[in-house]
Order: C-alpha cells, then sequence, then structure tokens
C-alpha cells in the first residue's frame, strides 16, 4: 500500500505529526528504531526503585492549541509548572509570533517565480537575533554553553514546559495514542536506512529488514545531517546541499548523571523544591566553551542540578530521592581519545562534586548514580553528535535560515521530504510545533497537488 | 555674526575635506572649522618617533573611493601608491601562509597545510567577491533599490558570524586565523551575529582599481590629505583652523548656525559633520533636538579598538627578509582572538591579541632615510583599560615585541624608536545592524540640513572619503529641494 505520508522517528514531533495527519484522514506509517515509541520522551528506571527520564528532564513548552488539540491531558500528560510564580517571560510574544508565521509558511509555501528567487520578508525576532546578549546584558541562560558575545536569538528558545507527572515516558505515551487513536501506524524496533526517490521525489522509504515503504510524502524527524548524509546515496544530492548539511554547526555537547539518593538533602535557603539549581557565571559558561571547542572535558563543567523527585515523588521510593545534572560543554570526542572508562569516572567525579557545591550534604546520600556522555546520547538517541539541540543556536541558524536559508519552516530542497526533527526551524522554540508545521505543510501540498 | 554661507563643515577630515570640495565645485559656498591647527585629520600630522619625523597612521588604504579619487582628480593631484595590493603573509608558530591575489600561488602556500582548503580558498574568495559586489548597491551606490537577491544576501551574512563563516569555510586553523584578521574591525567580536558582513565590507572595496586590494600610498597618510586640500582650496572652500565648534543652534528643527567656541556664530544652511554621531548629537546639539530615542541609542560609546605602534629599526626584521612588501599577520587561533575580544571589552589587555605588520618604507624609502619604519596593529584592544592607558602602554610594548621577536628573534635590538598611536576614543559603537543599513539612513540625522560625512557614516569606519561624497550629494540636493 502507498500511504500518503511516512514519517520517521517517533518522537514528540514525528508522532504529533502523525496525530495531525491521521486526524485528517491521511493514511500515514511512522517507523522508530527503538522498541518504545517516544524518543527524547523516555522514562527509565536507572537504578532499582529510582526513576528518571534520561535524556531531558522536560521539553520546551508544547503550545496551548497543538495541546488541546491532540488532547494530551486526558490522555495522561499532566505538566507540573516548575514554579508558578515564575515572571512573565519576556519573550513570549515573540515566540508565538515566529511560531505563527512558520504555520503560515508551512500552509502557504512562498511563490517561487522562474529565475527569480521569492524574496521573503525577514522572520519576527531578526531584530534580536542581531543583538548579542552582552549587548542587552543578560545573565547566562539557563544550560547556555557559550560567549556572551553570541547572539541574543537563543533566547528564544523557551523555558520548558514543565514536568511531566510520571516523567516524561508519560508524554510520550500520551503522544503516542493521540496518533494511534487518529488511525496512523508505527511500527517500532525497524530503522529506517534510505529515502528512495524516483522521479526527481520521494518516493518512500527502505527499512533495515530489506522492505520499503512506500510513500507520496516523508517527513524526517531525524537532525539535519543523520536525514541529509545518511538517508540518501552519497551522491544522489546536489553538492551544495550536501555541503550545507555537512557545515551545519554542533552547539556544546551535553552529559547527563541520574544520581540516585537515600534521602532528599537540605535544600539551599529560598530555593523551591524542584527548581533548577544553576550558579554559572559567564566566567564559567566562556570557560567551558573554549573548553569544548579544544576539544577537552572543562575542568570545572558547567552543571545545572534538579531534584526530578521533590516534584514528581513517583519517580523515587518513599524517602529517597532521584536528581539529574546536566553538564554542559562536554566534547563528542575528547581530543586525547574517545571515551574511556577512566575518563568517565572522572567526570562523574568532577559532576558529583559540582553537585556537593550547589548542594551541600547532598553527595553522602548518593547510592548510585548513571552518566551519559555524548556519545551515548548519540547513539541511543540517534542524534549527530549527540547534540540534544539538532544543530548550534546561532543566528545564522535560527528562525529563516534553520534549517536551509529561503527554504525557510519545514520544506526541503527535496520535493516530497520535510523536516520535523530538532534541526527544524520551531524545535528550539516549543515542542512538538515542528512536527505539526511538516504535517500542515504535507496537507496543503496534497490537497493543492504539489505531491503525486 | 560672520558672513552666511551654504554650507558649514565641522572638522577637516578626509571625509569633510571630500564633501566640502564636491559641493565648493558644485557652486556652493562651503567653509570648513577644524579645531586643531593641523587639516586633514588624524593621518595628516607626522609622528614623532625617536626623534624622527614619520608620516601618521594609517599605513595602507583599503577603501579609498575610486569615484573620489576620479573626481577630485588626487591622481594628478600627486596620489600615488608605491604599492597596489600587498599580499597577506599569515605567519604562525610553525607556519607561514601566503595569500596573494595570484590564486596558483595562493594554492601552493595553502596546499603545504591542507589540500582542500588550497581548493576552497579560490571559491571562497570568489563568492564573498561576489556577495560584496551585490552589496554595493546598498552601502553607498546612489539610486540603485537594493534587489531581491541583495536583501537576501545581506540578511544571511547579518546573521552569519565570521567565525562561523570561516569555520564552514575552511578546515586548518591557519587559514581561519589569516582570513580572521580582518574581521577584526570596528570592534566587533567574530563571534557575533553579522560580523561576516565586515569581511564583505572590505571585499567591497576597490583600490587601485583592484576589488578587495590594499594599498601603500607614496608619502603616507599625508599624501591623501594634502591632494584633498588641494581639491578643496582649488574648489573655493574657505578653510579655518584652530576654530572649534562648541555647539550647532537649531531652530524649527532645521540648522541655522555653527556656534564657535569664541560665540561667533556661523550660519549656514547645511552642516555636515565629521565627528561621530554621538559626538554630533549629544555634544553639538541642544538635548531635545536629538531626540530621546536617539540619545538613548547612542548613551554607549565603543569599547574595543585598535592600537598601531609605530617603531624604526636600523635593521629588516627577519620575517620581511624573503619579501618585504606584505601585510604580515599574526594571529595563532581564530577562537582565542574572540576570547580576546571579550577580555578587551571588559578592560583589561587580552592574553592573546591579534597583529599586522607592515613596512612602508619597503617600498617607499624616502618615508625615513636609512631606517626601517615598521607599522603594527594591534587589535582588538580596549579603549579603556582599567587603570587608563599610560600605565598600559609599557605592557603593551613589551608585549608586541615579544610576539614579534618569535618570527624576528634580533628585532629587540634593532629598535631605535618607538610611538604609539593609541585606541581611538571617540568612535561610535558599531552594530550588524548599522552595517546592514542603507546608506542615507546612515549620514542622515533628526535635524534638517545636519549630515553627517566621517567615519561614523562609514559602514565601518576606514579612510574611504565616500560618505563626504554621499553626504555632498545629499547636501546639494538639499540645498537645491529642501528636505525630502
Amino acid at each position: 500500500m502507498r500511504y500518503d505520508a511516512c514519517i520517521i522517528g517517533a518522537g514528540a514531533d514525528g508522532l504529533a505529526a502523525a496525530a495531525v495527519l491521521a486526524a485528517r484522514g491521511r493514511s500515514v506509517m511512522v517507523i522508530e528504531r527503538d522498541s518504545r515509541c517516544g524518543g527524547r520522551c523516555a522514562t527509565r528506571e536507572f537504578h532499582p526503585g529510582f526513576r528518571a527520564s534520561p535524556f531531558v528532564d522536560e521539553l520546551p513548552a508544547i503550545p496551548d492549541d497543538i495541546f488541546r488539540a491532540l488532547d494530551l491531558a486526558r490522555r495522561g500528560a499532566i505538566h507540573w509548572q516548575p514554579s508558578a510564580a515564575s515572571p512573565e517571560e519576556p519573550y513570549r510574544s515573540l515566540r508565538r509570533a515566529v511560531i505563527a508565521r512558520a504555520m503560515a509558511e508551512a500552509q502557504t509555501p512562498p511563490v517561487r517565480r522562474r529565475f527569480r528567487r521569492p524574496t521573503i520578508d525577514p522572520w519576527p525576532g531578526e531584530e534580536l537575533a542581531r543583538l548579542s546578549l552582552a549587548q542587552i546584558g543578560a545573565q547566562p541562560p539557563l544550560g547556555y554553553v557559550g560567549e556572551r558575545e553570541r547572539s541574543a536569538v537563543l533566547l528564544l528558545a523557551g523555558p520548558g514546559g514543565g514536568m511531566v507527572a510520571g516523567g516524561l515516558g508519560r508524554l510520550g505515551e500520551a503522544l503516542r495514542m493521540a496518533a494511534q487513536e487518529a488511525g496512523a501506524e508505527i511500527t517500532c524496533g525497524l530503522e529506517a536506512t534510505d529515502i528512495r526517490r524516483f522521479d526527481g521525489r520521494v518516493a518512500g522509504v527502505a527499512l533495515a529488514d530489506g522492505t520499503e515503504v512506500a510513500a507520496r510524502a516523508v517527513i524526517s524527524t531525524l537532525d539535519l545531517k543523520r536525514t541529509f548524509l545518511s538517508l540518501f546515496s552519497w551522491n544522489e544530492l546536489p553538492a551544495a546541499l550536501v555541503e550545507r548539511a555537512g557545515a551545519f554547526r554542533a552547539a556544546p555537547g551535553t552529559a547527563r548523571l541520574l544520581v540516585a539518593l537515600a534521602a532528599p538533602p537540605p535544600l539551599p535557603a529560598g530555593v523551591a523544591p524542584g527548581a533548577v539549581l544553576w550558579s554559572a557565571s559567564w566566567e564559567a559558561v566562556e570557560e567551558a566553551y573554549r573548553a569544548w571547542r579544544r576539544g577537552a572535558v572543562p575542568e570545572r563543567p558547567v552543571a545545572l542540578l534538579r531534584l526530578v523527585s521533590a516534584c514528581d515523588p513517583s519517580l523515587a521510593p518513599d524517602g529517597a530521592a532521584v536528581l539529574t545534572v546536566t553538564l554542559g560543554g562536554i566534547p563528542l570526542a575528547p581530543f586525547d581519545g574517545a571515551w574511556t572508562n577512566e575518563k568517565r569516572e572522572g567526570l562523574r567525579e568532577q559532576a558529583l562534586a559540582a553537585v556537593e557545591a550547589l548542594l551541600p550534604g547532598a553527595r553522602e546520600r548518593v547510592v548510585a548514580s548513571e552518566l551519559l556522555v555524548p556519545p551515548d546520547i548519540e547513539e541511543r538517541l540517534g542524534l549527530s553528535a549527540g547534540d540534544l539541540s539538532g544543530g548550534d543556536l546561532a543566528a545564522d541558524q535560527m528562525l529563516a535560515f534553520r534549517p536551509f536559508t529561503d527554504c525557510a519552516g519545514t520544506r526541503t530542497p527535496v520535493k516530497g521530504l520535510y523536516l520535523a526533527g530538532p534541526s527544524s526551524a520551531l524545535a528550539p522554540l516549543a515542542a512538538c510545533a515542528g512536527g505539526v508545521a511538516a504535517a500542515r505543510a504535507v496537507l496543503s501540498d496534497l490537497a493543492a497537488g504539489r505531491l503525486r | 555674526m560672520s558672513v552666511a554661507v551654504d554650507v558649514a563643515v565641522i572638522g577637516a577630515g578626509p571625509g569633510s575635506l571630500t564633501a566640502a570640495a564636491y559641493l565648493a565645485s558644485a557652486g556652493a559656498k562651503v567653509v570648513v572649522l577644524e579645531a586643531t591647527d593641523v587639516a586633514g585629520g588624524a593621518g595628516a600630522a607626522p609622528v614623532d618617533v625617536g626623534g624622527l619625523s614619520v608620516p601618521g597612521t594609517p599605513a595602507t588604504l583599503h577603501a579609498l573611493d575610486p569615484r573620489v579619487v576620479m573626481d577630485l582628480k588626487l591622481t594628478r593631484r600627486g596620489l600615488r601608491f608605491s604599492v597596489r595590493d600587498l599580499p597577506l603573509v599569515a605567519l604562525r608558530a610553525d607556519d607561514r601562509l601566503m595569500i596573494d591575489r595570484d590564486r596558483h600561488a595562493t594554492a601552493n602556500s595553502l596546499a603545504q597545510l591542507s589540500h582542500r582548503d588550497a581548493t576552497r580558498f579560490d571559491e571562497f574568495r570568489r563568492d564573498l567577491f561576489a556577495a560584496a559586489r551585490a552589496l554595493r548597491a546598498l552601502w553607498w551606490e546612489a539610486g540603485v533599490p537594493p534587489d531581491a537577491s541583495t536583501r537576501s544576501n545581506l540578511r544571511r551574512l547579518g546573521m552569519l558570524s565570521a567565525e562561523a563563516m570561516l569555520e564552514a569555510a575552511f578546515e586548518t586553523e591557519a587559514v581561519k586565523a589569516a582570513c580572521g584578521f580582518d574581521a577584526l574591525q570596528a570592534g566587533i567580536s567574530p563571534s557575533s551575529a553579522g560580523s561576516s558582513l565586515l569581511l564583505a565590507w572590505r571585499a567591497a572595496q576597490e583600490m587601485c582599481g583592484l576589488q578587495g586590494a590594499v594599498a601603500i600610498p607614496r608619502g603616507g597618510g599625508p599624501t591623501l590629505a594634502s591632494t584633498l586640500l588641494q581639491a578643496a582650496s582649488e574648489a573655493g572652500v574657505e578653510l579655518r583652523v584652530g576654530t572649534k565648534v562648541a555647539s550647532i543652534h537649531v531652530d524649527d528643527d532645521r540648522v541655522r548656525a555653527a556656534v564657535l567656541a569664541t560665540g561667533e556664530f556661523v550660519p549656514a544652511r547645511v552642516i555636515l559633520s565629521n565627528l561621530s554621531r554621538r559626538a554630533t548629537l549629544m555634544n553639538l546639539l541642544p538635548p531635545e533636538a536629538a531626540g530621546f530615542a536617539m540619545v538613548t541609542r547612542l548613551r554607549d560609546e565603543r569599547t574595543v579598538g585598535e592600537a598601531t605602534i609605530l617603531m624604526t629599526l636600523n635593521a629588516v626584521p627577519d620575517f620581511a627578509m624573503a619579501c618585504p612588501l606584505a601585510r604580515f599577520v599574526m594571529v595563532e587561533r581564530l577562537d582565542a582572538v574572540v576570547a580576546a575580544h571579550t577580555e578587551a571589552r571588559l578592560g583589561r589587555i587580552p592574553t592573546e591579541f591579534a597583529l599586522e605588520a607592515v613596512i612602508p618604507t619597503a617600498s617607499d624609502p624616502g618615508l625615513a632615510a636609512d631606517t626601517t619604519l615598521l607599522c603594527v596593529t594591534v587589535r582588538p584592544l580596549p579603549v579603556a583599560p582599567a587603570g587608563g592607558w599610560p600605565s598600559h602602554v609599557a605592557e603593551l610594548f613589551e608585549r608586541v615585541v615579544q610576539r614579534l621577536s618569535h618570527h624576528a628573534p634580533r628585532l629587540r635590538s634593532s629598535i631605535t624608536g618607538l610611538n604609539v598611536v593609541l585606541p581611538r576614543a571617540d568612535q561610535d559603537r558599531v552594530t550588524a545592524a548599522h552595517i546592514a543599513s542603507d546608506w542615507p539612513a546612515r549620514l542622515a540625522t533628526p535635524v534638517e540640513g545636519l549630515f553627517l560625512c566621517g567615519d561614523a557614516a562609514e559602514p565601518v569606519p576606514a579612510v574611504s572619503c565616500r560618505a563626504g561624497r554621499l553626504a555632498a550629494a545629499l547636501a546639494s540636493a538639499y540645498l537645491k529641494w529642501g528636505a525630502p
């Protein structure tokens, strides 16, 4: 059977896209490499009785209309707001304007006249992109590793949407239900190896077991490099396109330490339970960034702590606690060779020292811990360079320039191929929005007869 | 009150002399008011180096407007170039690269490090030059509305940092660092969004008929000043030196007169200012005339600049033995310079700065008899370091000489004289948005009849005279038709 759309990857974006397409009566097949759906929306038991979301604690906020349309709350994705008293965040309306713009562009593609490039008006937010963080006097944003001369556009990357009761896996489950109830088919445990093309347009997806899924449109939720460098044969695409995908810069890598604690540590005064502990100065984040550029593990990694069990007690046994540590500026491949056990132990030691510095008394309560370094994230999530953001959030890799200049939003130069993963324009701003934008682009192209 | 004039020009820099010459030859009555005793701007006065009087900075020109040279007949008045196109020689701890207009020579030199970069370089330069040519329409060409592809180019470059541009283009650090020196201009960090426009702007220039060339004027900076002065006075410009302008008299949102420090009024219909936008709008205008929005925008001063160290030597430095006619650029790593920029912005002398050394006497021995003159440009440096410059000058000298000594071991013993031109404190802060703005917006002010004609109106500050030519066009249109 020939599907209307085949979606590679059953993460939040892929499942949201599948739900939107299936709800409009289109036939959809979702291909997932892992045995379970959800991608980074996963929750795992890393030590008997202790559970945590291994890759991220929370996704960027899902836009309200998408959240309601997918009926996620009824399906069990209850978000817990990290701090109800958080002040009104200044870039909210700008972020909404950008999302609205990207959605509009997905629905009505820019008109291409012959011999002429389409003229595209600047996106909202480009004024912000021209300013540096130093110019607007910003403190280092949470979890940021970089220089203060960098563009302020990364402030558009929204604050998290809050933790999900029961772990992020619950959100993945809710999205899977939304997609399946709408009528999408999901195949887990099978990797997509190739995107097949026929007559200059996408014809389907080849799978690891040798079968093929024929489809009129393919939505890839892999990152840009994986999509264009590994799903096509080496000489199939124009050189400029391959070069552009290869030159897409990755952000500094992330390491995660999941820590099981025998008892919750005493919190410093004034810190709400479950709030994020982050005390990095500009000097610290710039130093970590420079170390990363050299391929070295920073001497003092930038650590972001979160006592996840304080807001979601179901993650830890009674009386115990779970702490996640996100370390910024960790190289994918250190300059002195691959990650060895000694290097991992060294990093774990550094991370625990950072924990003790921010949360005195936590170290002696550690029962067990699990460390994930960028190669682990690359392997488990299938993200190039283990980069969770799917490409550096620099001014030339954000907004209309993400992932391609003048190919804004979700369409790609390959006819019938749409991009919705972490490298798509909307991914840093909001969860699921990239998937929904891709689905809307497919729907509009199907309706207008642009896809045969 | 003195006699009313059509145009009063504040300051006698290259930009204002150009504007004055254009306007006077079009029939306007022009007076130039210069506060110091020397006309011609910073480059006109000779500098004392070890008892020897040598022409001041800049030693090289890379942005002089060819239209100005032609219209004001500067060549006939004596502006000649001893070198039309200096190659760039990048000196690093263990490699030496030569980047020349001859693409085969360049490729040969780069191929020692990387074959990929050797083939890439020509492509990179061609693309950059093409983009730069397209951007000229926006930067200075009168009456040509930027077309869609220029705008699209500009939008992309306006977001791209020079660092990312070079990272994407080349694989070896040496090539990135060599190309990166030209991106270290105007106090903008190479990692900030839009800094690739600095490279494009350099590439858009045309010196001596060659795109993106760096030339050495015969006789140094004063030659340009004297030829401009000659052109202006022949056209009938009245020059008043030692005349400081204290304020601009504004009535009904329109300029009426320049008020001198002596209290004298110079009534004028148009006033052109060679000073920075900040100095013009905040110090010369009454506060309400500049407008609140403009004043808040201008509150910040430039914090990062560059210094030039002039040295006289009794021997040619070792690195210049083989080919003395080049710009010797010493940048170890591009990302270290980005870090240096942050340090400079915080008011510290950076640990790793970038150097460019030029030897003007190699092509023009008449500049200083029997000695070698070495001009070293140091970037990035704080405009106002903590504790003030006087306490840091000795340290800066020492570190610059140390850096140079890596490539010229006998340099220290051959120095006969030293002088330093410190970073200029009177410049506007340049942002990517400023570089990306079109030229009428850069020249205009909130007051009718007042235009900028100096460095402040250039996309990137440099000796170019272009803002003067464009300001003259705006001013004569205003004299003829009034405000648009």
